[in-house]
């Protein structure tokens, strides 16, 4: 047991699977000779060579087509794309072709394979490079998403995503590669689709992922003050969620806020508060609030950039319009 | 349900009089309703047959709900019968503040299956999904609970906060710094948890809200009630005969009615929309029943002589031990009068019964020193304590009202003019 960042974390698990199976591979721009744009995979090349780490060409749609054959062909490509911005020019490989080849071939091919990709804003990136589109992923059936908020999640999501037989996007935050945490030495493994409660608490649900959990447990500490106690829950997979504990913590509170980082409009909290409305509709005291990403492309400017994203202050004045408390 | 006093939210079908199929005219009675205060009866406001009952006897259904349709033979009834804008009986007009919503009937023990429709609460009153859940499963009406929530809606700590023997649940405008504390269940060693009667019922809820909303003050005399004993004493040997007897109560009320004259305001009520004058005046005295307090009026005592006063007084009373007080004597007064003279008390205040302005409480009339100029003599007194709303009147003019009242008393002659 011991304190490591989340980015060391997911470098473990990376380590780890290349160690113990050999059909598991890297695939990514930079991740080689320069290390890893975000230094995920710094010291693999030197240990596991060319073969197993692959530094690609700026195309996305290539490298990850090439893991979907990959994946089809036996082999579980990890394939990391620098940012989920760049996802996209990848879509028609992950939406039309990772998600559905099982489907199509009436479950004859399989593809096991991971897109570790970095998600988020708030670094000053500007609009191109600051998006939170996870959520798109999240819509579609065939893809699983996962998206850790702290080490010990990141390394036990990674196992399972790894292990999995089917395609799972593994978003990553820009902003938590730093984020420390206790990592236990035995293996374990997170399933998914098993969200968790960060703090307990009767008063107000605060439905979070990824860093939006972390915006949620300051909110926490604020209204703690209050004396408000607020319930964090954090989904860790937003494919498949976990409907069950988001429920059952808002039949306790009966007020919840959702947080994303992701645009407000047709964002991934919307979809988690149409799914509270239509289960637990009997249980609230007021509408499902959501505190999201404010529906502008990410401005350039740190102040403007900020407040487009939701912030502890937000969660808290919600709470206070929409139930009064 | 017609709405049969002020603050009555629902009522409680203890008897039907007739039978499905029998022929009603208007006036006749069809039913027996109890109310908080007392058992009523239920006249038809139309004739024809009595088509179909919709309520079981032993169920209790809120304001506004159909009991019963009465109709010609051939008169196509199947019209839904509750939530129907136009419903087969003429229920009188509810208090605006209170909208003859449907809400779910709350069967009594031993439940009447039959009369447990349940409809959802209409719009208008706005309380969200959980505090309309709790609400229901606690067969709490909701439009008793002051909703705290934006836009004043009832939440779920308004449900959960609310005690039926707590009138509304006063709730702080502001969320305070922390909250509420958590309301404890009484161990189970403090004792037995008594059920409220509905009469209780009704005095813990229009008590609390007179206190929370009429901001009462006091005024307070001395009366020199020696003269008054006195021409009571002569008149009641006068009328003896008539078997009239005249009470010391029934003097203070002919005072009052008569002050009342020249005081409206104190024969008014406090509305957000001004201050509604009382055409008629109708003095309210407060009876002690087995089961509580209530407040019935002599209608009109303004215009009655002491002799009226003291047999309109005396047939009160008794029409209230056997509960066949009529409706408008429980919501009609405009002041009232509570005495306690019997217990041997000085004196005491007393709470304003919405929808008046004031009420007079008057303790024992006994001999007391006092001074008469240099001179130190032995009168029978009385203390009379008017209790007043200050949204409509002040001190100086509760005052002089007081003053009136005790010239009237200590100058009794003038009661018989």
């Amino acid at each position: 047991m011991g304190e490591i960042t989340l980015r060391d974390a997911v470098t473990r698990g990376l380590t780890e699977a290349l160690d113990t199976d050999e059909r598991v591979f890297l695939m990514g721009e930079d991740i080689g000779s320069y290390q890893g744009p975000y230094a995920v995979t710094k010291g693999l090349l030197e240990k596991y060579g060319h073969e197993r780490i692959r530094d690609t060409p700026i195309s996305e749609g290539v490298v990850v087509g090439a893991a979907v054959g990959a994946a089809m062909a036996g082999l579980r490509p990890i394939v990391e794309i620098m940012t989920i911005n760049f996802l996209l020019l990848a879509m028609d490989m992950v939406v039309n072709h990772a998600a559905k080849l099982r489907y199509m071939s009436n479950g004859q091919i399989q593809v096991p394979m991971v897109i570790r990709t970095v998600t988020g804003g708030g670094a000053q990136l500007g609009a191109t490079h600051s998006q939170s589109l996870e959520g798109w992923f999240a819509s579609v059936p065939g893809l699983k998403v996962a998206a850790p908020s702290d080490p010990y999640d990141a390394l036990g999501l990674l196992r399972t995503a790894i292990a999995d037989e089917d395609p799972v996007i593994f978003a990553e935050h820009a902003r938590l590669y730093q984020v420390l945490g206790d990592v236990p030495d035995d293996h374990y493994a997170i399933p998914f689709g098993q969200a968790k409660v960060k703090r307990a608490g009767d008063d107000v649900t605060l439905v979070a992922y990824s860093r939006g959990v972390h915006t949620a447990l300051e909110a926490a500490a604020i209204l703690e003050k209050k004396g408000v106690e607020a319930e964090v829950v954090d989904l860790r997979t937003l494919r498949p969620l976990d409907t069950a504990t988001v429920l059952t913590s808002v039949e306790k509170t009966s007020r919840v806020i959702v947080v994303d980082e992701a645009w407000r409009c047709g964002g991934f909290g919307a979809e988690i508060s149409s799914m509270i409305h239509e289960n637990a509709f009997d249980s609230l005291d007021g509408p499902v609030g959501r505190v999201a990403g404010l529906d502008v492309p990410a401005p350039y400017n740190g102040t403007l950039e900020a407040s487009a994203l939701p912030d502890a202050a937000r969660i808290v004045s919600a709470i206070e319009e929409i139930y009064g408390i | 349900m017609p709405q049969m006093g002020y603050d009555m939210l629902e009522g409680t079908v203890v008897r039907w009089l007739m039978t499905e199929g029998s022929e009603v005219n208007i006036g006749d009675a069809l039913a027996e309703i109890e109310t908080d205060k007392a058992v009523v009866e239920f006249e038809a406001s139309e004739s024809g047959l009595l088509r179909k009952i919709l309520v079981a006897e032993g169920a209790t259904v809120p304001v506004g709900h159909v009991l019963a349709i009465v109709g010609d033979a051939d008169e196509d009834i199947s019209a839904p019968e509750n939530g129907d804008a136009s419903p087969a009986y003429a229920p009188e007009p509810a208090p605006a503040e209170e909208p003859p919503e449907e809400e779910p009937a709350i069967p009594l023990p031993p439940p009447a299956g039959a009369a447990a429709t349940e409809e959802p609460a209409a719009g208008g009153l706005r309380a969200s999904p959980v505090a309309r859940r709790l609400a229901d499963e606690r067969a709490i009406d909701l439009r008793q609970i002051q909703g705290t929530g934006p836009g004043g809606r009832v939440t779920k700590n308004d449900v959960l906060n609310f005690e039926p023997d707590d009138a509304p649940a006063v709730v702080p405008e502001k969320p305070a710094e922390a909250p509420p504390a958590p309301v404890e269940a009484p161990s189970e060693a403090a004792g037995e948890l008594v059920p409220m009667s509905r009469v209780r019922q009704q005095i813990a809820r229009v008590t609390a809200k007179s206190k929370r909303e009429a901001p009462h003050f006091y005024v307070s005399a001395e009366i020199d009630m020696t003269r008054a004993m006195d021409l009571r004493k002569q008149i009641n040997t006068t009328l003896e005969s008539e078997g009239v007897r005249v009470s010391v109560n029934d003097m203070i009320i002919r005072a009052c009615a008569e002050a009342l004259k020249g005081f409206p305001n104190l024969n008014s009520y406090y509305t957000d929309n001004g201050i509604q004058m009382n055409d008629g005046i109708n003095i309210g005295i407060a009876i002690a029943g087995e089961q509580g307090l209530i407040l019935p009026a002599i209608m009109e005592s303004g215009t009655m002589s002491l002799a009226e006063i003291a047999k309109a007084s005396k047939d009160l009373v008794e029409r209230a031990t056997k509960g066949t007080l009529h409706p408008r004597e429980y919501t009609g007064g405009t002041f009232a009068v509570s005495n306690l003279g019997m217990f041997d008390v000085t004196s005491f205040i007393a709470i304003i019964q919405p929808p008046q302005s004031a009420v007079l409480a008057v303790g024992t009339v006994a001999p007391r020193p006092i001074a008469d100029g240099d001179e130190i003599k032995v009168a029978s007194m009385m203390t009379a304590t008017i209790s007043a709303d200050h949204r409509v009147t002040d001190g100086a003019e509760s005052a002089q009202f007081l003053v009136v009242v005790k010239k009237m008393l200590e100058d009794p002659m003038s009661l018989l003019v």
